[in-house]
């Protein structure tokens, strides 16, 4: 039990060489290897793909819509003929790792905090800004959270670490009240190398045809036809739009864990940090070692390779890499054993409180105008 | 001996999502932002519990320092995109989609050489001469030690991890990497990187302590922005150094054919030496007394080997797409590579609404500042950094071919070099009669001067081996109008 619960001490203290741990994972379409497989979209309204595309010319994952916007997948390309798209991003990752501490393995590793709001339940760990979200900041959590976030302001993340551990792993900005901002630790995206972006056409068929039926008049001009179409009530193409990505080489997650920004972490003046440095990277690894949310997207499911393990790599200050190894029951004891030691916050159940997020509504006259008055100058000073 | 404080920064990722000023993706990234991401590791978390007064004097220390020369891995810029990111105001807004706001990321991506090359550092080199080293001693190994609790440098998920040395000359130059240089003159259309100078640690200090404070109460005070910092253009140190030039933009309506770039350039020339109207050669004779207005502005080398410093006068024909006419509408006075920029700020100050008067004194244009909307993406063409250029005027050689592709050859060859390129930067050329440019003409439709008229002309499509800058003429006709070159693709 010892050694397994000081058997990372060496990077967690101030003066060690080891400045990160690395960690790469190879995955691939629940389908098979050389399955089509869906990235994220996005809009690539006013970039150089879209003139691009505009122009005729070829720009892999950007699609046109029938009014000339762009739209499609990040995909970089390169003149060896190579590519790079992103499959899930590093914001992305996140919201999908953190939740994972509500799984009932997991779930006694953190305090597992739940927000009532009006008919509906909230659990911290699902909440997109964490623990500087506006839902908790306006629960009766306010007090201890505004405590805990001024704490970590001044170098004791004990409190913060109480409440909403997991904050301090992906990190967290108090943008509401105390601006305090606190580095992520863990870090993942995926990405797919050497893809084709394919297209895909369909067509929407209406149970009957209602116009030949006699049940509606046919449409006069295109207004009324795409109306038609909208309802339902006719058929509606959508052709040549986007198709997914074929993957050539291989989709890989890349996860960092930083230990110089865990090693940022400590308690009170008096206090060994070394207690709460290894709480928060035991969930680190768990987080990291966990077997993932395999289903991204429709069209985007993924799961590890068969018989290709993950690399990991110790990273030093000086760059060099030396590769290291770590399961994830080994991962998983070791948190278990860290957050005895550490002792775990206690599970809490708050609730929103709408008179406090209303009376931050209301403002009075004066105040909104030196609001207004602020913002417009600083308007100008960027203009 | 002069030894090197080196900060090394190793990428744990592929991508760097940072932007200089305007928002331009940046690459590599600025001294400045090395020094904030420096005092933001020294400042996170219970570090701010030991900040002292001597980090603060070794943070002071490093901001007086001249900038640093860069080592940088290769980076590409990647494709742009849009990402969405809900609002901190769940209060007001219950869903998520209805508080989204935008940010457009466009990072580059460090190239790798091969996949078990995974280290991307980039290292940051101050040279501490002999005589500076005791009392710099100190400050440099304390920064030393500071730099190893850097998190990220550029955006928040650029996470990264930090390093300092000193370094010996021999140990500075082995560091792996493309070496990058501290420009510090006139380079207009450069883009500049921010370095900091003396106060920039308080400027730092104070506009946090303004950002932290923000919000008071319901009020929300906007942070001043940084203001205590310096820009500098940083180039590439194989690169050729900058050509220093003045553009101008003739009025809505006048406008040259191309094939007369040389009477335009006359025109320019003649200007440029006027002691009537404008008084500009006195004014020259004033400004710089240790130049003879005679060789520098008007070109009277008086048959010398190697050309003396003087400047060129290139009209810019308007080419780049299928319409594109090929008339002469903006032009460009450009220094010799290397000079300081002080003759190109002159004349663009000093000509400025001069007017161009043809060899029978009739004035045929006003020389306006640029005002065109796409006038600078033109000039662009002109002037950008690239590996691939084609000549829009011909390039006159300097001696006879007889005729003769190979002879040809090597007299383009003798006519880079008097350019001031260098051979050995030049990996594939190309010449033939026939234009590159919609708009160009065939060589024999220019009109030259009478000592160039019997030598042989030709369009040329050069290929170096790293990026050079603009503006590039060549052959006997550079310094008026002819052997002009424009940037010919991406590469």
């Amino acid at each position: 039990m010892t050694d397994t619960f000081t058997k990372y001490d060496e990077w967690l203290k101030d003066d060690t060489d080891v400045a990160a741990l690395v960690m790469r994972q190879w995955l691939e379409p629940v389908e098979g290897k050389g399955a089509v497989i869906f990235p994220p979209t996005y809009t690539l309204k006013d970039t150089q793909r879209e003139k691009r595309a505009r122009a005729g010319e070829e720009t892999p994952g950007c699609y046109l819509n029938s009014k000339g916007e762009a739209s499609g997948y990040n995909i970089d390309c390169f003149e060896d003929g190579s590519s790079v798209c992103q499959i899930d991003s590093v914001g992305s990752q996140a919201n999908r790792m953190e939740p994972i501490f509500k799984r009932a393995r997991y779930k006694h590793l953190v305090p597992q905090v739940v927000i009532k709001a009006g008919d509906r339940e909230v659990d911290l760990l699902d909440v997109g800004h964490r623990a500087a979200d506006a839902i908790v900041r306006f629960s009766d959590l306010a007090n201890d959270l505004e405590d805990a976030f001024k704490a970590a302001k001044d170098g004791d993340a004990q409190k913060l670490a109480k409440i909403a551990p997991t904050s301090l792993v992906f990190g967290a900005w108090d943008s509401r009240a105390t601006q305090v901002k606190l580095p992520r630790i863990v870090r993942s995206v995926i990405r797919a190398f050497r893809v084709r972006a394919l297209h895909r056409s369909a067509q929407y068929i209406p149970a009957i045809e209602y116009v030949d039926e006699g049940l509606l008049e046919a449409p006069e001009g295109k207004q009324q036809q795409d109306s038609m179409s909208q309802l339902g009530l006719s058929h509606a193409p959508a052709p040549w739009s986007h198709g997914g990505v074929l993957v050539e080489q291989e989709i890989r997650r890349d996860a960092t864990l930083n230990l110089v920004a865990l090693r940022a972490l400590a308690a009170g003046p008096d206090d060994d940090p070394l207690s709460l440095r290894r709480y928060i990277f035991g969930l680190s690894l768990v987080a990291f070692t966990a077997l993932q949310e395999t289903f991204l997207r429709e069209g985007c499911q993924l799961i590890p390779v068969e018989h290709e393990s993950a690399t990991w790599h110790l990273v030093r200050h000086d760059g060099r890499r030396e590769e290291f190894s770590v399961s994830h029951d080994e991962a998983l004891a070791f948190a278990q054993a860290a957050a005895s030691d550490f002792v775990v916050g206690e599970p809490r159940a708050a609730t929103f409180d709408n008179k406090t997020a209303k009376a931050a509504l209301i403002q009075s006259k004066d105040e909104r105008k030196k609001s207004r008055r602020a913002k417009k100058s600083e308007k100008e000073s960027k203009s | 001996m002069t030894r090197y404080l080196c900060i090394s920064v190793t990428f744990l990722d592929v991508l760097f999502h940072g932007k200089r000023d305007a928002g331009e993706p940046e690459w590599p990234p600025s001294p400045m932002r090395l020094f904030q991401a420096l005092l933001a590791g020294s400042r996170t978390g219970w570090r701010s519990r030991e900040w002292s007064d001597a980090k603060a004097e070794a943070f002071r220390w490093l901001e007086r320092c001249d900038p640093p020369k860069i080592v940088a891995p290769e980076a590409r810029l990647a494709a742009a995109y849009t990402l969405f990111v809900p609002n901190n105001d769940g209060d007001r807004k219950w869903d998520r989609q209805d508080r989204l706001t935008s940010k457009i990321a466009r990072p580059h991506r460090l190239i790798c050489r091969d996949e078990t090359d995974q280290s991307q550092s980039l290292h940051y080199l101050w040279a501490i001469p002999e005589e500076a080293w005791p009392t710099a001693r100190p400050h440099a190994q304390l920064l030393c030690r500071e730099a190893r609790h850097l998190m990220a440098l550029g955006w928040g998920i650029d996470q990264a991890v930090g390093n300092g040395r000193i370094l010996t000359d021999v140990e500075a130059a082995a560091l792996p990497g493309r070496k990058w240089r501290p420009w510090h003159n006139h380079c207009p259309g450069r883009p500049r990187s921010r370095v900091p100078i003396s106060n920039s640690l308080d400027d730092l200090e104070q506009v946090h302590a303004k950002f932290v404070n923000r919000i008071n109460g319901r009020q929300f005070n906007p942070p001043p922005k940084l203001s205590r910092f310096d820009s500098v253009v940083y180039l590439s140190a194989g690169a050729l150094p900058p050509r220093s030039y003045a553009t101008f933009e003739l009025p809505e309506g006048v406008a040259f054919r191309q094939e007369k770039a040389n009477e335009v350039a006359a025109m320019l020339r003649s200007l440029a030496c006027d002691d009537e109207r404008y008084r500009n050669r006195q004014d020259f004779q004033e400004r710089f007394p240790e130049d003879d207005p005679e060789i520098y502005l008007a070109g009277h080398v008086n048959g010398a080997k190697r050309t003396p410093p003087r400047f060129s006068y290139l009209p810019l024909p308007t080419i780049g797409h299928q319409y594109a006419d090929g008339m002469i509408r903006r032009v460009l006075i450009a220094e010799p590579y290397g000079d300081d920029g002080s003759h190109a700020r002159w004349v663009q100050q000093r000509l400025r609404n001069q007017a161009l008067r043809d060899k029978d004194k009739n004035e045929r244009g006003v020389l306006l500042a640029l005002w065109r909307v796409r006038s600078r993406a033109m000039v662009e063409r002109y002037v950008a950094e690239n590996r691939s250029w084609s000549s829009v005027t011909p390039v006159i050689l300097p001696g006879f071919d007889d005729g003769k592709h190979a002879k040809a050859d090597r007299l383009l060859l003798q006519a880079i070099e008097q350019a001031g390129l260098p051979l050995d930067a030049v990996t594939d050329l190309t010449l033939r009669k026939a234009p590159f440019w919609s708009g160009s003409q065939h060589p024999r439709q220019y009109h030259r001067p009478h000592y160039l008229k019997h030598l042989p002309a030709w369009h040329v499509r050069l290929i170096f081996r790293e990026p050079v800058p603009g503006p590039i003429a060549v052959g006997a006709g550079r310094h008026c109008g002819l052997g002009v070159f424009a940037v010919n693709c991406a590469l």
